[in-house]
């Protein structure tokens, strides 16, 4: 059914057809105006990718908003690194006298009981939590892919693929079937607090989400016909796998890592609020850990709480507008029904 | 293979059989992680400790053995109801034992919110594809998506609560209550013993812990259950259904939403490992005595025994979770059958 | 003839697709007459089927938009009609056909779920009629003598779950006897042996055929005064097709129900239908009795058609078709939407979109119901 949906693989990119030609130097003119109508096709093919993505985005004004986001915090973590004088009001945890200030335009988040800034402070976080997100998510994409598209592609019974297959499935079945939060809490209690603890325990439990994902994808797209035909056409498997299956595997594992930048901060300020792994205030201020910190006074100084709550808020909700917005247009399944719900034929008249 | 009930029966038992390997992977890897990961697990449990006492308690605890001997002791010990003692000293089984019927009445609770709320939300936005409320469902949804479980659960239980006039922890305003807690369950154990003031009360402190945690997990079955709906709305069905004459409420809710509840089950599993995991946070911030909170103070506290005990339990909870859900999945579709 | 069942003027209905506008109609006029059969045919994607559901307001708005033109059911214009009151409409007055036996009868339900629903809607309505149009005359007697005393045994269903549920029906059926016995009669006149065991089917175990008998019995248990057939054996096999029209020539012979039948299929139209009108890009551009337009079509298009017929082949087996495809509806040429396939296209045929249906009255004793759209009908020759 879903496979069914998907649309056909993109045409072979352009610098293959360059490749097909040893020698451009030695063609007649007119070749060589081939050449460069190629050249120009593929400027073309690239102003039409950024902007169908853009309009893409503009379709839905909700995507297009996390998308904005994004880029505002990939920014501001960067300058928090590189530049910190220009994010931050004053060095993190740099105590004073202000005490418990409400927000102002001194402190546009206020100060906590020490007198320190917690604007600053929130914006100093960012980088760590983002990181964490990203290498998280990122290595658990590109271990957790592979495993799911080999398990996917050389599943056939009775083969050694088809046993390493069984094994790899049977095993992130094991581990998904713990909640992840808890394994990775009690991962993260037992091998010792730290925030490289922190990481691994989360890494342990958010792999096989990926696996299951690859291998779902490549089921749905091993059997199309392209794929059987440049098998046909006796392409080597490893080269069918790389080319054809991955390609086409790629978009909804990409789009799903976008989601989960933000589901992997959430896990991980939760490790932080309940281990307390890095106890506020650290070196690196952390916003699970404020949060921890500053809930007593919660009732009293709502912002000392909410500031950092807000910040996780606004970080997750970006990647899970942008992932959800795009998982939506680029579905296959609920673009076709966005489809038919118009009328079928019409909408597919607009399309060409 | 078909539907009848033996079919059934034999499917559950499948699945129950799926259990062992999964308990015996979940037994492996918290083995791995409290024997073999580290060095000397003492020196994680006791931080403080010097190193004559840290040698001490590596024979107390057995760890200077070999690695296979320590495992089977482990295994046997577990299978064997032995789940060891608390630092203080207090066995760990008999204490999840009476903790679990409170965690499986605030999940089921919030199961429910996010039934009567998640999914009639995702058949509106799908009713208004593209349109506000499609935009407001998700803004909704993704809200609650991207509230880390312990930001909600402080601040409904400190800003929320109060503001409400609803109760921020327990399961009753005064403990313990005047009848036998029988179930360990706040509401049932009231309703067993007649008491609808008591119930009543219950009732009134379940709101807010179940609205939390519902509220936080409600994502993904809104989403499932918003995307199936648009995969079923333009099917002819539908319109045969509003040709009968039927109000749109009917086709909606009768016709096109049976179907897309198909999908919608599939993800309850995964649902169910959020709700379990959201305990944790939501049980100690609430107070509720369930082995959330018991889970909470057990990996804060460095009471392995008890951390290990609740991870094994929250895996048979998603196991029978997953498990349930298929069933469900088959009672709802008639071309299933049970395999 | 008395009044009109159905009278559609002038009706236009565009598209609107993202900055894209689709002429899907325009200015569509028909009427269907008490007990009459009216069979529309174009190619796909000609506007037939956006025509069928626009009659009954079943196009999802946006992305459809009206634009011009009223829909008159039984004396009452629909679209000006409150959305929550066309439920009334529908079924007792309006009952549809779909294209798709796959998707067209629910999944998750048993048959006689399905079928009995639609028979409670009508009796509901018969018990109290509510100040909606519906047809004044009873419209048809379904029933060819007493039905058969139907003998289901609860034996016949196994330990499974459908069978407890079919038998927890079968209990509940002394408290619905009467729903019961009708929703069997309605699958007798629909031809299907063995009502009993079908009504306790899911769709998914019955084939494509059975499935749209279903159909047909559900939509009649209505007793709609107006039945729109969208294509209904489009989708089927080539036998189970020819087992469906019969079925339906009969039905009509006995149901006296006034029909809209929409189809691609000319031979299908010709032996069902009493007026034919013939759709090309959103235009209906020809519209007659059916013997009429057969034999005199009065626009090229529709001799076109008669030509390509799969039915005629000419003697070295080679097919005529119509040179050209189908415009896209967004750019419809200038003029005659035609005019570009024309063979007896003149250069005014490129700027006159020709005249709105108008009666062609060339043939003597032709019938002043014969319409067409074209500037130069009278020189359409009819194909051999």
């Amino acid at each position: 059914m879903a496979g069914s949906g998907r649309p056909p693989p993109p045409a072979a990119p352009v610098d293959d057809a360059d490749a097909r030609e040893p020698y451009p130097g030695a063609l007649p003119p007119a070749r060589r105006s081939a050449r460069a109508d190629a050249v120009a096709a593929t400027a073309d093919k690239v102003r039409r990718g950024v902007v169908s993505f853009l309009r893409i985005l503009w379709a839905n004004p909700l995507s297009f908003v996390g998308f904005a986001l994004v880029v505002v915090i990939a920014v501001m973590a960067l300058l928090a690194v590189v530049a910190p004088g220009l994010v931050l009001l004053y060095p993190p945890n740099q105590l004073s006298t202000a005490y418990h200030q409400a927000p102002s335009w001194a402190h546009p988040l206020g100060t906590d009981e020490l007198g320190r800034d917690i604007y600053s402070n929130v914006v100093a976080a960012l980088p760590i939590d983002l990181a964490i997100g990203f290498s998280v998510a990122g290595i658990s994409l590109v271990a957790g892919g592979a495993l799911g598209l080999v398990a996917g592609y050389w599943d056939r019974p009775g083969t050694l693929g088809g046993a390493v297959s069984v094994t790899i499935m049977r095993l992130a079945d094991i581990f998904l079937s713990f909640p992840s939060l808890v394994l990775a809490l009690a991962i993260a209690a037992s091998i010792g607090r730290t925030v490289d603890g922190a990481i691994v325990a989360v890494l342990v439990t958010w792999w096989p989400y990926y696996v299951r994902l690859a291998r779902g994808e490549v089921l749905s797209v091993k059997h199309q016909p392209y794929v059987m035909a440049a098998r046909a056409a006796g392409v080597r498997e490893g080269r069918i796998l790389l080319r054809h299956v991955l390609r086409n595997v790629l978009e909804p594992l990409v789009v799903y890592f976008t989601m989960d930048v933000g589901t992997v901060i959430v896990v991980i300020s939760t490790i932080f609020y309940v281990v307390q792994v890095l106890p506020y205030p650290s070196a690196t201020p952390e916003w699970g850990s404020m949060i921890q910190a500053y809930q007593p006074f919660l009732s009293t100084y709502p912002w000392m709480v909410l500031a950092p709550g807000l910040a996780i808020f606004v970080t997750v909700l970006a990647f899970s507008l942008l992932g959800d917005g795009l998982r939506d247009i680029l579905d296959p399944r609920s673009r076709r029904a966005q489809a038919e719900a118009g009328s079928a034929m019409l909408v597919r008249r607009a399309e060409e | 293979m078909g539907r009848s009930l033996t079919d059934l029966a034999v499917f559950v038992a499948k699945r129950l059989l799926f259990l062992i390997p999964v308990l015996f992977g979940v037994i492996v890897i918290t083995f791995f992680f409290t024997h073999v990961a580290v060095s000397n697990p003492c020196a994680v449990w006791f931080p403080r400790a010097k190193a004559a006492q840290l040698a001490q308690c590596a024979i107390t605890f057995g760890l200077h053995q070999p690695l296979y001997v320590q495992f089977f002791k482990y295994t046997a010990n577990l299978i064997d109801g032995n789940w060891g003692n608390s630092p203080a000293g207090v066995p760990v089984l008999p204490v999840i034992a009476v903790a679990l019927p409170a965690t499986l009445e605030l999940v089921l609770a919030s199961l429910v919110l996010m039934v009567l709320i998640g999914i009639p939300l995702g058949v509106v936005a799908a009713q208004y594809s593209g349109r506000l409320g499609d935009h407001l469902v998700r803004i909704f949804y993704l809200s609650g998506w991207a509230t880390p479980t312990y930001l909600g659960a402080v601040v409904a239980a400190i800003l929320v609560g109060p503001f409400l006039g609803l109760p921020t922890g327990g399961e009753y305003t005064s403990t313990p209550p005047p009848f036998a807690q029988v179930t360990h369950m706040s509401v049932v154990d009231a309703l067993l013993a007649g008491n609808l003031p008591w119930a009543g009360d219950a009732i009134v402190h379940l709101i807010l812990p179940a609205s939390v945690l519902a509220f936080v997990n409600m994502g993904i079955a809104t989403r499932m259950t918003r995307s199936s709906m648009l995969e079923v709305l333009p099917l002819d069905f539908v319109n045969s259904a509003r040709m009968k004459g039927l109000s749109e409420f009917i086709v909606l809710y009768k016709h096109a939403l049976r179907n897309a509840l198909i999908s919608t089950t599939t993800v309850l599993g995964v649902t169910a490992g959020g709700l379990l995991s959201g305990t944790v946070v939501v049980e100690e911030v609430f107070a509720w005595p369930g082995i959330g909170s018991y889970a909470f103070s057990a990996i804060t506290g460095y009471n392995f025994s008890g951390t290990i005990g609740v991870v094994i339990v929250f895996a048979i909870g998603v196991v029978i979770a997953n498990m349930i859900a298929d069933i469900l999945y088959g009672v709802l579709d008639p071309r299933v059958e049970w395999r | 003839m008395g009044e009109p069942v159905l009278e559609v003027e002038h009706l236009s209905i565009d598209y609107v697709v993202g900055a894209g506008r689709f002429h899907a109609l325009t200015d569509v006029s028909l009427r269907v007459d008490p007990g009459r059969v009216v069979g529309i045919v174009g190619e796909t994607g000609c506007g037939k089927s956006t025509l069928a559901r626009a009659i009954p307001r079943l196009l999802p708005q946006p992305p459809a938009e009206v634009t011009g033109g009223r829909i008159r059911f039984l004396g009452t214009d629909l679209l000006s009609y409150p959305a929550w009151k066309l439920p009334f409409v529908r079924g007792t007055g309006i009952g549809m056909i779909f294209q798709e036996p796959l998707n067209s009868l629910n999944p998750a339900y048993r048959v006689y779920d399905q079928v009995a629903e639609a028979i409670r809607i009508r009796r509901g309505r018969d018990a109290s009629p509510k100040d909606v149009p519906r047809s004044r005359v009873e419209p048809f007697d379904y029933s060819r003598g007493p039905p058969p005393v139907s003998t289901s045994s609860a034996l016949a269903h196994p330990l499974t779950v459908g069978g407890l549920a079919a038998r927890s029906a079968e209990r509940a059926k002394s408290a619905r006897g009467a729903t019961w016995d009708e929703a069997l009669d309605f699958l007798r006149l629909v031809r299907i042996n063995d009502p009993e065991t079908i009504l306790g089917l899911y769709p998914h175990e019955l084939s494509g055929g059975m499935r749209q008998r279903i159909m047909i019995a559900m939509a009649l248990s209505g007793r709609p005064a107006l039945l729109i057939a969208d294509e209904p054996t489009s989708a089927l096999d080539v036998t189970i097709q020819a087992q469906v029209l019969t079925l339906m020539k009969e039905l009509i012979e006995e149901v006296r129900t006034s029909i809209l039948f929409i189809t691609h299929d000319l031979g299908v139209v010709a032996e069902m239908a009493d007026e034919l009108g013939v759709m090309y890009a959103g235009h209906l551009v020809e519209y007659g009795p059916v013997e009429e337009v057969f034999h005199h079509p009065r626009h090229p298009y529709t001799a076109a058609l008669l030509k390509s017929s799969p039915r005629r082949y000419k003697a070295d087996g080679a097919l005529d078709s119509i040179p050209g495809a189908v415009p896209n509806l967004s750019r419809l040429p200038t003029g005659c939407s035609f005019h570009p396939r024309c063979v007896l296209a003149r250069p005014e045929c490129a700027s006159d979109p020709g005249p709105p249906l108008v009666p062609v009255g060339t043939t003597p004793g032709a019938p002043a119901t014969h319409l067409s759209a074209c500037l130069f009908a009278s020189d359409v020759e009819a194909p051999p």
